[in-house]
């Protein structure tokens, strides 16, 4: 229980899943809070009130059309993320940490943007070369596929390409609408 | 020196009661370590902690899920995102793992680094020189023994996925095959391996004493990766791979041969309980006893996405008769589970809290075992 607390106050809470390995973790905290068969914890209420993590300051974007908060799991743009959101750890839903790399290599999905109703292709890029964040651990799975179609798998360690490949965190970077969206 | 003498006799008094009552604790010897048996008990399991909050301090621990008293029995390291497996033939233990020269940067070295059971020291190590072994979050198709552990196949990924061969007898890394578009090693006949491929088709090859490859079968798809995928994560009982799908389906698979053989699917679920999207989900979300009974992680109203999420109960076939037996309802939802090959066989829960509940395999709870206050052991190998 404490255990879990814990977890889910890394972040998880609201949802979220993607990105590419430790996203289990962040599973649990799903199913928690979104899928009712699993009694929420406090924390994970509090966290689904407002939307983030416990200690986490809200942020937006900036972009007109990119509403959300990017510190939060249920962001729409992190509908099959996995790992902790780079949001928290000093870069933003779309770049890296400072002194940390971007991994060139990595998996796509589909996420819908609320705000136009279209479906957008994601790329869940790493960033590469520090030990893990640890704030918001975010796990969400939409339209995640087993391991061997790697390219639509968040299990994978996407820090690939890059001069280390220790994970440190995770971003989801727009790269266009999708054309069969 | 009247005082001193009724000082002295009070302490004399003393001493004497105390001495009755037990007697004194006898010097320890410095240093002392413990050891382990060479064969474990059969109600010891694995547990691995692939600890997301510093990926290159993971760890394998090893537990005794029938105890009350001294559960834990040690451990060994496992660094970013390794993989495990316990050779069952020689008393030895196989982590395939990551190091970099300046802890999380600097120059990356690939082993596989072989662990004597009783004393948990490292024996040795094999370097991988392509530093290609597959990191993702680990699960118990990375890294196999085959042909009574004579060979140890290990899964390289960079996104070009391989299986590397290692000799265990001579420790040498003998040969590499490409498994291009497939992943993950699905122990198949003697020496051979299949792999699920990104098309919903199978992949088998099988090698010979050098390692070379000699037969090479491409299945055509027999399954929608896009509309109900396989899980990755198979149970096998006996020779019979047991796949499962996002959406309840059954597929065994045949891997008693190096050319496998695909059987006929069946449910987990009845139509009532396809309605209200009773799914299979976790992570290790399935495992099986000695009986062939199949234990199945399930949650309800699943959805896109929650195939991840672990569940409230536990569903039990007779893969025989492709019967449900018993329906296990839960004390905390289950990440993944494990049951033990002892005469009495335990089913072991990683809840989604990360611990360890225990159960008898009715489902009558036994105990609770913390792992690591801030463990997360999703992957569990019953000691073999």
């Amino acid at each position: 229980m404490k255990l879990l607390d814990k977890w889910l106050e890394r972040g998880s809470r609201k949802v979220a899943q993607n990105t590419s390995r430790r996203h289990l973790l962040t599973n649990l905290s799903k199913v928690m809070i979104g899928v009712a068969a699993v009694p929420l914890l406090p924390v994970a209420r509090a966290s689904e009130a407002t939307g983030g993590y416990p200690g986490v300051g809200a942020q937006t974007s900036g972009l007109d059309g990119d509403p959300g908060d990017p510190t939060s799991c249920d962001y729409w743009r992190y509908c099959a993320i996995d790992g902790f959101l780079c949001s928290c750890c000093g870069g933003t839903a779309s770049s890296c940490p400072p002194g940390t790399e971007m991994s060139p290599i990595t998996w796509i999905g589909t996420c819908r943007n609320p705000a136009d109703g279209k479906d957008y292709i994601i790329s869940y890029n790493d960033c590469c070369g520090k030990t893990s964040c640890g704030r918001c651990l975010c796990n969400r799975n939409e339209n995640d596929k087993p391991v061997y179609r790697p390219q639509s798998n968040n299990d994978i360690n996407w820090c690939l390409g890059t001069s280390s490949n220790v994970y440190t965190c995770s971003t989801g970077v727009v790269l266009g609408v999708a054309v069969d969206g | 020196m009247r005082l001193f003498s009724i000082k002295a006799l009070a302490i004399t008094t003393l001493t004497l009661v105390v001495g009755l009552a037990q007697a004194e604790l006898q010097p320890e010897p410095i240093p002392s370590v413990a050891t382990l048996p060479a064969v474990y008990p059969d109600t010891w399991l694995f547990a691995h902690d692939v600890n997301f909050n510093s990926m290159i301090a993971g760890k394998v621990a090893i537990i005794d899920v029938a105890a009350d008293t001294q559960e834990f029995k040690g451990f060994v390291d496992a660094s970013m995102m390794a993989s495990f497996v316990e050779s069952k033939e020689k008393p030895l233990l196989y982590v395939a793992e990551s190091f970099y020269a300046r802890g999380t940067s600097g120059e990356r070295t690939d082993v596989i680094s072989i662990y004597d059971k009783s004393t948990l020291r490292k024996v040795t190590e094999v370097v991988l020189p392509k530093k290609n072994r597959a990191q993702m979050v680990t699960n118990k198709y990375m890294l196999n023994l085959v042909d009574n552990d004579k060979y140890l196949l290990i899964l390289g990924f960079t996104p070009a996925s391989s299986v590397m061969i290692m000799d265990t007898e001579t420790n040498e890394i003998i040969n590499e095959i490409s498994i291009a578009g497939c992943n993950l090693i699905y122990p198949a006949g003697e020496t051979g391996f299949a792999s699920l491929c990104g098309n919903g088709g199978m992949k088998a090859v099988d090698f010979d004493d050098e390692g070379k490859e000699i037969s090479r079968v491409d299945f055509e798809p027999f399954f929608s990766v896009d509309d109900d995928p396989l899980f990755d994560k198979p149970v096998y009982i006996g020779d019979t791979a047991f796949f499962l799908s996002y959406k309840s389906l059954v597929q065994p698979i045949d891997m008693s041969t190096s050319v496998p053989v695909i059987k006929s699917t069946w449910s987990l679920v009845s139509e009532a309980e396809a309605k209200a999207n009773w799914r299979p989900g976790g992570w290790q979300f399935a495992a099986a006893d000695e009986t062939g009974h199949l234990y199945v992680v399930m949650h309800k109203d699943g959805y896109n996405g929650s195939h991840k999420f672990g569940g409230s109960e536990i569903w039990v076939y007779d893969t025989k008769t492709q019967q449900r037996v018993n329906r296990i309802k839960l004390k905390t939802n289950a990440f993944s589970i494990e049951v033990t090959r002892s005469d009495t066989p335990l089913l072991v829960v990683n809840t989604i809290e990360m611990g360890l509940d225990i159960y008898t395999t009715d489902g009558e709870f036994k105990r609770f075992i913390n792992v690591g206050d801030a463990a997360m052991p999703i992957v569990l190998h019953a000691g073999k």
